[in-house]
C-alpha cells in the first residue's frame, strides 16, 4: 500500500510521519511526498492515513495499492481518500483533466461531456485506441488505478539519495562536476522542502574497473551547492579513481540546520585534510614557523609560544563567555625606542618617533625580574603611561631618559 | 543613474535581511544587531581606543561556542596571555604571524576566506604601515566581500582609520572617552576605561557606551 501526502506548507511534518512507518520515502515536490507501507492491510493503511491527517498539517492524503493512484488522490482530492483496483470509486470521481494528456484529448473529452475518470473508463478501450493510438493506454491505466510508477525512493533513514547511471564512461573532472552539480541541486531541493540541512555526504563513483567511496564532512550544516561541490571535487581530485566512471551516487545525511542565535554555528567539526591543505598554503606565504596554535608558557621572559600541532583545534567547547570586556594588551614586534623626561621621579613627557606627548597618568616603576638562576637574569623596570592622546603604553626604562615601548593596552 | 540607485537600495535591503549573529558583547549587539554572517565588519579607532579588547570579547564568545577563529596578525602584535584573560579559548585559534608584512596578511586572509573552515577571521591591520594601506587597491576588499558571500564566516578588520568603504557591511568607530586609574603617586593601577561605539555603516544616529576593565574576573 502507498500513502501520498499533500502538505499545507512544507514536507517537514509529513517526513516525520512517514519516517515512523516506512524506510522507503520519496519526496515528489515541495509539498508532496509518498511512502510505501507494503505489507499493511488496507484497513490498517486507511486508519494510519486518518491518524496522520488528524495532525492538521495536511491538505490531502491519498491511500492506494498503486503509487500513481495514491499520488493522484492526494493531488486532486481533499481530506483522506482511498482507492484500490477493487474499489476505485474515489479515484473515479477525480476530474478527467487530472490526466496528463494533450489538448486534443481534453477538448474531445469536453466535447463528449466526459467529466470524470470514471466516465472516461467506461468508454470502450478499442475505440479509444483506434482514435488516439496506443498513447491512450497509460491514461486508461491511470484512470483505473493500475498505472505503473517506478519507485524513486530518495529518502532512506535520515539520508537523502540521488544516483545517475551514465550512458558512457567519464574520465575527467569537468563532466563529473557537471553531473554532481545536477545531483546536488536535486537533493538540496528535497532537503529544503523538509526544512532540513546536511553536513555529511557519501559520494560513490563506480565503473567496470572498480568502485570508490568518498566521505565529505563540512564544519557546519549548509545547503550551499557551491560550497559542497568545491569540497566534493577537491576530495576527488586528491584521490582520483583509476577507472572510468559509469555510475555516480550521492547520499546526504540530513540534520537540523544551524543554530543562529548566540552561535555562528553549532558543533563545528574539522575536516583534517582540508585544514592541512590550507595550512600548507599559508606556510608558503608566511613561513613554516609562523602559523600554529598559541600556547601559554610559565615564563616571564617568554610568556607564550606557538605549536605546529593543530589537533587542539578539534577540541569541543560549549560554554558562555562572561559579559565583562577586558582591555587587550598588544605588543610591538620590535620595541619602539622612546625618550622620557622625568619630574620628581615620575615620567612627564614622552617622545616617540620624534612626536612629543605629555603623560597624563603614569604607574610604576614595577620591578619585573625572573630566571635568577640564569646568567642572563631577566630584570627590568616597567611603567604604564597614559599619554594625552589617550593611548596607554607599557614602557621599559633602561637608562636615564631612555625607554623602550614594548606594547600597550587597547 | 536610476539603475545605480535601485541597485544600492537593493543592497541595503539585502543588508537588512542578512542573517545576523549576536556577539555576546551587549553594547555592540544593541548598536548593530550583531555581526552579519558572510560579511565584513570594520572596527576603527586610534591606538589604545579599545577596539582590540572588543574583538577579544567577540572571539571569546565564538571560541567558547565551538567556533574556530583565525587571527591574521599583520604586525605580530597578538598577545595570547591577554587573549586568554579575555576568555578566548586559545585551542580554537589558528594564529598566522605575518612578520610585519601586510601583503602576507592580505594573501593569508584570502586563503582563509576561500577555505570555508573558519567561523571568524580577524585581520589586524592596526599597526600596519600607512603607506601600504594607502596604496592597497580597494579590489582586495571587494574580493574578500565576494569570497565571504553565502558563507557563514565573518571577517573582522581592525584599522586606525576607515578604508573599506562600500566593501564593508558594517563599520564601527571605537573612541576612548576616559581611563580609570586608582591609587596614589606611582602606585597607580589602571582599572579600566570607558569607550564610545559609533556606528558608521549603516549610518545610525545612536551610539553605545562600553566599559573595558583591566581587573581579573
Amino acid at each position: 500500500m502507498y500513502i501520498a501526502i499533500r502538505s499545507k506548507s512544507d514536507n517537514s511534518q509529513a517526513l516525520e510521519a512517514a519516517r515512523g512507518h516506512s524506510p522507503n520515502i520519496e519526496i515528489v515536490g515541495p509539498r508532496m511526498l509518498i511512502f510505501d507501507i507494503t505489507g499493511s492491510a488496507e484497513r490498517k493503511a486507511r486508519r494510519l492515513a486518518e491518524e496522520i491527517f488528524s495532525e492538521g498539517a495536511y491538505k490531502a492524503i491519498g491511500v492506494s495499492d498503486n503509487a500513481a493512484a495514491a499520488l493522484m488522490l492526494a493531488r486532486h482530492r481533499e481530506g483522506v481518500s482511498f482507492a484500490t483496483a477493487e474499489d476505485p470509486k474515489e479515484l473515479e470521481e477525480i476530474p478527467v483533466d487530472a490526466l496528463d494528456a494533450d489538448r486534443e484529448f481534453r477538448e474531445l473529452m469536453d466535447a463528449w461531456g466526459i467529466v470524470t475518470l470514471g466516465e472516461f473508463r467506461e468508454l470502450p478501450e478499442d475505440d479509444m485506441v483506434e482514435r488516439f493510438g496506443l498513447e491512450i493506454i497509460p491514461h486508461r491505466e491511470a484512470a483505473s488505478g493500475t498505472a505503473y510508477r517506478a519507485p524513486g525512493w530518495n529518502v532512506r533513514d535520515n539520508n537523502f539519495l540521488w544516483s545517475r547511471r551514465l550512458d558512457g564512461e567519464i574520465k575527467t573532472i569537468e563532466p563529473l562536476h557537471f553531473i554532481l552539480s545536477a545531483g546536488v541541486r536535486q537533493v538540496f531541493e528535497n532537503l529544503s522542502y523538509t526544512g532540513l540541512s546536511t553536513q555529511t555526504a557519501n559520494i560513490i563513483l563506480s565503473g567496470r574497473g572498480g568502485r570508490k567511496e568518498y566521505k565529505v564532512r563540512l564544519v557546519f550544516p549548509v545547503l550551499n551547492e557551491k560550497i559542497w561541490l568545491r569540497q566534493i571535487v577537491s576530495k576527488v581530485e586528491q584521490d582520483p579513481p583509476e577507472f572510468g566512471i559509469e555510475c555516480v551516487e550521492a547520499e546526504f545525511e540530513s540534520c537540523r540546520p544551524r543554530v543562529v542565535q548566540n552561535n555562528l554555528y553549532s558543533g563545528a567539526v574539522l575536516e583534517p585534510e582540508n585544514l592541512d591543505l590550507v595550512v600548507s598554503k599559508l606556510k608558503k606565504v608566511v613561513g613554516v614557523k609562523d602559523i600554529g596554535v598559541p600556547r601559554l608558557r610559565d615564563s616571564w621572559s617568554r610568556p607564550f609560544s606557538m605549536t605546529e600541532n593543530l589537533s587542539p583545534l578539534t577540541r569541543e567547547f560549549d560554554e558562555k563567555a562572561g559579559e565583562v570586556v577586558f582591555a587587550a594588551y598588544y605588543r610591538y614586534p620590535k620595541p619602539v625606542r622612546a625618550r622620557i623626561a622625568f619630574e620628581n621621579g615620575m615620567p612627564r613627557v614622552i617622545s616617540i618617533k620624534g612626536k612629543r606627548q605629555m603623560i597624563r597618568t603614569a604607574a610604576g616603576p614595577w620591578r619585573a625580574d625572573a630566571e635568577w638562576h640564569r646568567a642572563d637574569v631577566f630584570a627590568r623596570d616597567e611603567w604604564d603611561v597614559e599619554t594625552e592622546s589617550g593611548a596607554v603604553y607599557r614602557v621599559v626604562v633602561n637608562g636615564p631618559g631612555e625607554g623602550m615601548i614594548e606594547g600597550g593596552f587597547d | 543613474m536610476i539603475a545605480k540607485g535601485v541597485a544600492k537600495l537593493r543592497e541595503f535591503a539585502e543588508l537588512r535581511q542578512a542573517e545576523r549573529v549576536l556577539t555576546g558583547v551587549a553594547p555592540f549587539d544593541r548598536l548593530n544587531g550583531g555581526l552579519i554572517r558572510g560579511g565584513i565588519c570594520e572596527l576603527t579607532g586610534a591606538e589604545g581606543s579599545g577596539k582590540r579588547g572588543l574583538v577579544f570579547s567577540m572571539i571569546a564568545n565564538l571560541t567558547r561556542s565551538n567556533n574556530i577563529c583565525a587571527v591574521v596578525d599583520a604586525s605580530d602584535s597578538f598577545d595570547p596571555p591577554s587573549a586568554e584573560k579575555s576568555g578566548v579559548k586559545l585551542d580554537k585559534i589558528l594564529w598566522v604571524k605575518c612578520g610585519g608584512d601586510p601583503k602576507k596578511a592580505v594573501l593569508s586572509t584570502d586563503y582563509l576566506i576561500q577555505s570555508g573552515l573558519f567561523g571568524a577571521i580577524w585581520l589586524d591591520l592596526s599597526l600596519a604601515e600607512k603607506d601600504f594601506l594607502d596604496r592597497m587597491p580597494s579590489s582586495y576588499w571587494f574580493r574578500f566581500k565576494v569570497g565571504l558571500k553565502d558563507t557563514p564566516a565573518v571577517l573582522l578588520v581592525t584599522l586606525e582609520e576607515t578604508r573599506l568603504r562600500s566593501a564593508s557591511h558594517q563599520s564601527v568607530r571605537v573612541e576612548k572617552e576616559a581611563s580609570e586609574w586608582t591609587g596614589e603617586s606611582g602606585f597607580k593601577v589602571m582599572r579600566g576605561s570607558s569607550v564610545k561605539l559609533e556606528m558608521r555603516k549603516p549610518i545610525s544616529m545612536t551610539n553605545e557606551q562600553m566599559s573595558l576593565t583591566n581587573e581579573e574576573g
